[in-house]
């Protein structure tokens, strides 16, 4: 349960960071997005069932401080981690490898899912500009910044499931 | 039925039935007191984080802008030279105005009659895709949807979301703006100003008779009653024809820089002429010939 106490006020601060001080950070159309840094990095080091319910509820603040949809962060979260979770099992916080590479494409895999969400809502979305110019930079930021979020997400899954995470060596 | 499947195929059909639920009721409205509840929290909290990292932005922009901001001090100085002559002449115009008005008994709302809610900016919006500025004055302190935004130096956007105590603003620069805009030339041509993806902003469907020149001041025309007449949008810096060479478009620069924008006016007593009356007549009219 410390997983929940301890998600609901992290989450809500990596949502308000994202509009706030994630935004100095903007590249061309693009920001990156510490959120999805987060969602990425807990779906590598943590459960599924740990995982899906930080997606849940790190989408849904995120799209309360969006015009997006409310719940359209949390399906594109939820289906990241799902697909984190078919392809790869839990590693080490340790590994540098499998981050940045998974970012990249997690990246892809949001801004596409947000951009069909923003079209459904009836915003005018840029698409096939979009790829380049609002999502390659943003996921190139991401890229930048995986590490660092990695490496405190795993000091909170070290911290919250101590046996588990030593396995993980 | 649900006790023979595993926890995992429960928790993702949970987490995906929960989270698809959400977006369908979002989409078709039924969230909103719940959405306008969960921002109050939020928005409290990009209050504090958001002066933190205007003050950080601040700093770090104004050591690095020194320099351009002398060259840009010494061009103001030699404008605004010019515009105090200027200045002169048009204050002799607006009393030469302001007595035909009296004898026409013509009244119009003017800029200096609205009633501004100064808001701080406190975040941006989180999707990326769209332009948006996130303020801190809501419905409490007589914020509506649909209420045009500006700074003294001009046209920012329009309040698309609100809840108590904050609000969304799209910046005229998102892509899906379009204002109605007229050019301060010779013939006061009309057109639309549309933000791009680059967040730069284009007018375009202007007459290709239409004499715009470089400097050309653009205002809102008020037409369509998105916004009110008479606000600054921003300088023509290039003109050329569109690609099928049916109008000119012009590049705009308005002198609002939006990416370090700090506190905005929002106009509160603004209220647009319903204008929906005329679109069902429009149509009876199309079919009764």
């Amino acid at each position: 349960m410390a997983i929940y106490y301890i998600g609901f006020p992290f989450l809500m601060i990596v949502a308000v960071l994202d509009a706030t001080f994630m935004q100095l950070f903007r590249l061309w159309g693009g920001a990156p997005s510490l959120m999805l840094m987060v969602m990425v990095s807990w779906a590598l080091v943590a459960d599924l069932e740990d995982a899906l319910p930080w997606a849940v509820m790190g989408g849904v603040m995120r799209d309360l401080l969006s015009v997006a949809p409310t719940g359209s962060s949390a399906v594109a979260f939820v289906i990241i981690v799902i697909i984190i979770d078919r392809i790869f099992p839990k590693i080490s916080w340790h590994n540098i490898a499998i981050p940045p590479p998974t970012i990249l494409v997690a990246s892809y895999i949001y801004g596409l899912m947000m951009f069909g969400f923003l079209r459904l809502a009836g915003w005018d979305v840029p698409f096939f500009n979009g790829l380049w110019y609002i999502i390659l930079p943003g996921a190139v930021i991401n890229v930048m910044g995986i590490l660092v979020v990695f490496r405190l997400i795993g000091g909170v899954n070290n911290f919250l499931r101590p046996q588990r995470a030593s396995m993980l060596r | 039925m649900i006790g023979n499947r595993s926890p995992r195929a429960v928790a993702i059909g949970s987490a995906l039935f929960i989270s698809i639920m959400l977006v369908i009721l979002s989409l078709l409205g039924t969230l909103a007191p719940a959405e306008s509840l969960g921002r109050v929290p939020l928005t409290f909290l990009e209050n504090i984080f958001g002066s933190l990292s205007g003050s950080l932005d601040s700093t770090a922009n104004n050591i690095a802008e020194i320099r351009s901001l002398r060259t840009r001090n010494q061009e103001l100085e030699e404008a605004l030279a010019d515009y105090q002559a200027e200045l002169a002449d048009l204050r002799e115009i607006r009393s030469d105005y302001d007595r035909l008005i009296a004898l026409l008994n013509y009244t119009t709302q003017t800029p200096a009659d609205f009633r501004y809610v100064t808001a701080d900016v406190i975040g941006r919006d989180t999707a990326g895709v769209v332009r948006t500025l996130h303020l801190d004055k809501g419905t409490r302190d007589g914020v509506a949807a649909g209420d045009p935004v500006v700074t003294e130096l001009g046209l920012v956007g329009r309040v698309v979301k609100v809840s108590a105590t904050g609000c969304e603003v799209l910046l005229i620069t998102d892509s899906n703006s379009a204002v109605n805009a007229r050019i301060q030339n010779k013939n006061r041509d009309v057109g639309t100003v549309r933000g791009t993806l680059s967040g730069d902003l284009l007018l375009t469907f202007v007459d290709p008779d239409a004499q715009i020149g470089v400097g050309n001041l653009v205002l809102t025309s008020g037409e369509g009653q998105n916004f009110p007449a008479d606000l600054i949008i921003g300088q023509v810096t290039g003109v050329s024809l569109s690609d099928d060479e049916l109008f000119q478009q012009a590049s705009i620069r308005s002198l609002v820089d939006f990416s370090r924008l700090e506190f905005v006016l929002i106009v509160i007593n603004w209220e647009p002429v319903d204008l929906s009356v005329f679109d069902n007549s429009t149509t009876d009219n199309g079919s009764n010939p």
